[in-house]
Formats: C-alpha cells, structure tokens, sequence
C-alpha cells in the first residue's frame, strides 16, 4: 500500500522542483551566457591588441627599425604593469636582449649593415619550459590560454612573427618563425566579476525560488490543500452520522463546484436516511441485492389494535396519533429486538417477518412481551389493546408495486392465513397456527387445536391460543 | 498519448539530432593520381630553401579551371585574377636533394573560394599531412601572411618587379 503524503507535501514539492528547474535554467543561462561574453570580449580584445602591435613590430622591423619596437614594449609595460608584452626567440630568449640577430643579419647582408649594441635591457625575460609557446613555434600560429599564478588570472596569446620571404634578405631563408609575440593581460577583474555574477545571480536565485514558493504555497493553500481539507472534514463528520455540517467554499471555481455537489450529496444521504425509518430493512437489503423475488420460509406476524375505530372517534386526533403511535413504537422496537423485521404498518396494524431457524419461536416471543407490556401498562396504552396473528410457511418475497412506489414485501396463502388469525384474535389474545404449534410444541403453554374456518379454505384451519412460551436456557 | 503522435516526436527529435551531427567533409585536396595530371607553372621542381617550408622541395600544380586567369590593367597596375574553383596545389617533397620520382610527404593547396568563411584573400588555405591523409585549413596568418609578398615585389621567380597583384600566387600561371 502506497504511504499516505499530505496534498501541501506535494504541491509544495511541485512548486519548488518547477520554480528550482525554470528559475534556475534561466538564471544560470544567463550567467553563463553573461560570463562567456566576458570571456569572449577580453579574449577579442587581446587578439585585436595582438593584432596591432604585430602590425606594428612587423612594419618597424621591416626598414631595420627594431629599437623602436623595442621601445613600444618598454613604454606599454610602463604604461599599464597588467598588460606585458615580449618579443621572444624561438629559444623562448627575449629578443634584442643581446647582438646575436644583428650578427646574423650582417653576415646574411654580408657587410655591417647594423651597428651591435652596447647597452642590453638588465632584466632579460627567458621563457621556461612552456607547451603552449612550443605549440606556437611548432605548428607557426597564434595560441591563446588563461592560466592562474598566484591568484591572479592572465591571457596570454603567442603569436609568432613569421620569416616572411621580404624578410629573407636580412634574416635569411633557412627558418620561418623570427620570434613569438608575447602578450599577457591581467584578466583578475574579469574573472571576479565573472564569479561575482554567479555569486549575485545565485543569492537572486534563491531569493526568488523562496519568495515565489512562500507565495506561490500561500496562495495555493488558501485556494486549494484548505477547502480540500475542509470538504473531507465534512465528509468524515456525515460518516460519522452527523448530518448537519456542509462544505462552506467561497471559490468560484472546480473546488467550489465540488463543495456545492459535496452538500447537495449530504443532503440526500440525509433524505435517504430518515427514508430509511419508514422502509422495512428487507426492503432496502433488497435494494442493495437488486432482487427481483423469491420464495422462502418465513414466519408471519400480524397484530392489529382492538376497537381502534371507536377509539378514534372517542379521542382527539393528537392524542389518537400519540397514542398509536406509542404502541407501535413499543411493537416495533420488541419485533427488532427478537430479530424481526417490520414489513409494513398498515394503519393500526404491524406486518412483521421473521425468518431463520428459530423463526417461530422468535415471533411467538415477541407476541407474547408485546401482549405481557399491554396488558401490564394499560395506562401508558390508553387501555388499547392489540390481537396477534402468526403463521409459517412458504411465501413469496418481491418488490410489489409500480415503478413510481414499491414495497419490498411478502405475499401468499400462509400470509393471508395470519391476517385471518390476526383478525380472529381478541383483545391480548396470541392465535398461531398448527405449522408454528408444531415448531414450539413443547416449550409453549396453549390452548387449542380450535377450528378456524377460513374463507377461501375447503377445510377448516387447526389454530392454538398461546399464552405461555419457556425461553431457551443461553 | 497517440502512438502516430509518439512516432511523430521521435522522429522529430532523430532528424534534429542526426543534423546536431557533425557532417563528414568531403576531401578539398584531389587525390595525387588527379592532380598529377594538371598543369606545372613551373616545370622544375623548386629546390631551394624558403621560409615555410625550409630546407624541401616544392613541386607545383594548378587545374584547368586556374588556367583560364585574367590579366587586368587597372589604374597602372597589373591585376592577376584566378577565376573561382581555381585550385594550386604545392607538394612538399623531404630534403633538398633527391630523384623526381620521391613522394611528397605533405601537400598544401590554395583553393579560391571568396564566399567560404575560412578563407583569407579570398583563398582556402589547406595543408594535407600525406601519411594521415588528415586535412587541415590554416585559417590563421601563416600561409596568409607569406603568400601576400606575393603581390609586390619579392626574392621568388621573377621577383614580381613590377609590383603587380599576383593573386597570393608567387608563380603566376602563364599561358605556353
């Protein structure tokens, strides 16, 4: 069995996998979207520099001028001490930093065409073992990386200065690089504020995943997790046999639509209830059975109030209701106590059933405790007094009506021969027939065989008065 | 879900994945055999040491379509034009001594294609290493950067004297 998970669990659990999901793929889009562009420009710009500058050492060297070049390097590592800017051998030695090249030149020349230098820079930039510079030199293009030292981010790009074929006359033709341009560039600041971004586009994030979520779970609880609450409450409280509470939704919408459908089912169940108090329990199990009819032994039960007429006619109205209905009421609640089931009122008149093995014995109980409490409590009865007809047999159980109207109810010969006994009974009198004598026969005290004729019958019926029953030992 | 729809989706997403594929590129430098056919600018084999390519031998080819170059005299200076699909492939034949018969172990070529993204001067810069038969476009300076001395005066051939713009090509197709 699947365990139970409060509604506001899930919904919650939706709205915060949607708000981290769709928040978050847009926030880190654009930070990362934000942070390659900075990425992108500082790596552009350092190209368009490097680009330049080439332009620039390569154009000075051309008519020899390599001191001014020389000097530009100089004078932009002065300038900005974040921006550095070399011009290497293929050795990874700075170049000009002795008279090495000018020696090569003038022997390519073949006279002194260049004057050797006296005075060299102090500091001489050697570049160490270095992959990306050896790539540079070896595949002769332009390398750019970052790298870290010292919590510092740089650039750097190797762009090597080809030996091109105007240069051959002075440097001759037996290499292709001349050098490797150099640049590197502090980036730090465009790194922090890179983590910056992720740092503020983060703390956003969160902000926003939980205000919306706290919203966001307000605003459902409220509309949706509390009316449902509140419908099952109601729902628990009519299980609960109260009929009395109703669903109160204000929304105008499907949570309102099944809170009103939610009353207008309460009210039914409690119409069909109190329908209930005035249908026999055989009827409404047959309800629920959907049975069509059947034949099945049963025990009749009939007792109708003696005089009743006259006493109608004696009385008023509510005393007669009052009255009439304290001895029924009194009837019905000892023909349910001993298992019987009311069929019908019929007027003054009771039609029980009762069915099972001890049915007869059942019903001669109960007409002997209802006829015991009568004829006891006169006063309580307004001295009315009731005649008790039983008989048992084969009857016929259906629902017998229209469409419209139907009674659950039983029909046959043994059912109209306890109405006649009903009928021939005098006031406290127990008639039953000789099937139920025969059942109870030993226990009961009666009088009889009398001879009934019956209407309808050749031969004349066999009926007892019964006037005392020993109870089984529990 | 309808199955149609299902079959509908996948198929979608296996025609967007298989374009996000990428595509196998077709050769750009003809196979030796095809070439070899072609035309020489230069009928001897260059055997002298040069930035680029150093202490190798360079044997030059050019396709019928490079033949048909126009020659144009624009404001008193010579303009040579390859007409586009010209293709000039360079072998580049190990050590400067050697027999006529020795294998290139690398060839380079100059493919004219104006509108290709890659290429620089109007040029598609490829350099094909022989034993991988990998290729490789130099969209950087390197092949750029040397064969623009080709359009002013230079120490190649006939040294371009006359500064004409020779169309990055050092040896310039003549007609016999």
């Amino acid at each position: 069995m699947k365990r139970f998970v409060p509604l506001t669990r899930k919904i919650n659990l939706i709205i915060v996998g949607s708000l981290v999901v769709g928040v978050g793929v847009v926030i880190a889009y654009f930070a990362f979207t934000q942070n390659l562009s900075l990425r992108e420009t500082s790596q552009g710009n350092l190209q368009q520099q490097s680009d330049i500058l080439f332009q620039s050492i390569k154009n000075a060297m051309l008519p020899g001028e390599a001191p001014i070049a020389v000097q530009l390097f100089e004078d932009i590592r002065l300038a900005n001490p974040a921006y550095k800017i070399f011009l290497l051998r293929e050795n990874g030695v700075q170049a000009f930093s002795d008279n090495s090249t000018i020696e090569t030149v003038n022997a390519t020349l073949g006279f002194r065409g260049f004057e050797p230098k006296e005075v060299f820079p102090q500091e001489v930039m050697i570049m160490e073992e270095d992959l990306n510079f050896s790539l540079s030199v070896r595949e002769r293009r332009p390398v750019l990386f970052q790298e870290s030292v010292g919590g510092k981010t740089f650039f750097t790009i190797y762009k090597p200065l080809l030996n091109l074929p105007k240069c051959t006359e002075c440097h001759g033709s037996t290499h292709t690089v001349r050098g490797v341009l150099d640049i590197t560039s502090d980036i730090t600041p465009v790194v922090n504020q890179q983590r910056n971004n992720l740092l503020i586009a983060s703390g956003f994030f969160v902000a926003v995943v939980l205000v919306l979520t706290l919203l966001l779970s307000l605003y459902l609880h409220g509309t949706l997790v509390r009316p449902v609450k509140h419908i099952g409450e109601v729902c628990a409280t009519v299980t609960n046999g109260d009929f009395g509470s109703r669903v109160t939704v204000a929304n105008r919408d499907e949570i309102g639509e099944l809170g009103e459908t939610v009353n207008h089912m309460v009210e039914g169940l409690y119409e069909r209830f109190e329908l209930s108090k005035f249908v026999s329990s055989s009827t409404i199990q047959s309800i629920r059975d959907h049975e069509k009819g059947a034949k099945e032994e049963m025990t009749l039960f009939f007792s109708d109030i003696r005089s009743f007429t006259s006493y109608s006619e004696r009385n008023p109205a509510r005393d007669v209701v009052d009255s009439l209905n304290r001895v029924l009421n009194f009837q019905t609640q000892v023909i349910q106590k001993n298992g019987g089931d009311v069929d019908k009122y019929v007027g003054d008149e009771i039609v029980a059933i009762f069915s099972g093995q001890r049915k007869e014995e059942h019903a001669c109980l109960t007409a002997l405790e209802i006829q015991n409490e009568i004829m006891h409590n006169r006063e309580r009865y307004k001295g009315l007094t009731v005649g008790i007809g039983i008989n048992t047999g084969e009857v016929i159980l259906g629902m017998i009506g229209s469409e419209k109207r139907a009674d659950f109810t039983v029909i046959g010969d043994h059912v109209n021969i306890a109405s006649r006994l009903c009928d021939t009974a005098k006031p406290g009198m127990i008639l039953i027939s000789e099937d139920v004598y025969r059942q109870i026969g030993e226990r009961a005290r009666a009088k009889g065989p009398y001879h009934l004729k019956v209407k309808g019958k050749e031969s004349d019926l066999h009926v007892f008065r019964l006037l005392a029953m020993k109870r089984r030992s529990p | 879900m309808k199955p149609k729809l299902c079959v509908f989706i996948l198929l979608c997403c296996f025609m967007l994945l298989s374009s996000c594929r990428k595509a196998e590129r077709k050769p750009l430098i003809p196979e030796i055999s095809q070439y070899r056919r072609w035309e020489q600018p230069i009928g001897d084999i260059l055997d002298y040491p040069i930035p680029g390519h150093e202490d190798n031998r360079r044997r030059i080819f050019i396709n019928p379509r490079g033949t048909e170059v126009r020659v144009d005299r624009r404001e008193n200076r010579v303009y040579w034009e390859y007409p586009e699909g010209t293709v000039v492939v360079k072998e580049i034949i190990s050590g400067l001594q050697g027999a006529d018969t020795d294998y290139p172990f690398q060839i380079t070529a100059m493919i004219k294609r104006p509108e290709d993204p890659q290429s620089r001067g109007g040029w598609l810069w490829v350099a094909k290493a022989v034993d991988s038969a990998e290729e490789t476009i130099v969209d950087w300076e390197f092949c750029f950067d040397c064969h623009a001395n080709a359009n002013e005066s230079h120490p190649y051939g006939d040294g371009n004297a006359a500064d004409e713009f020779r169309d990055y090509v050092f040896y310039p197709y003549r007609k016999p």
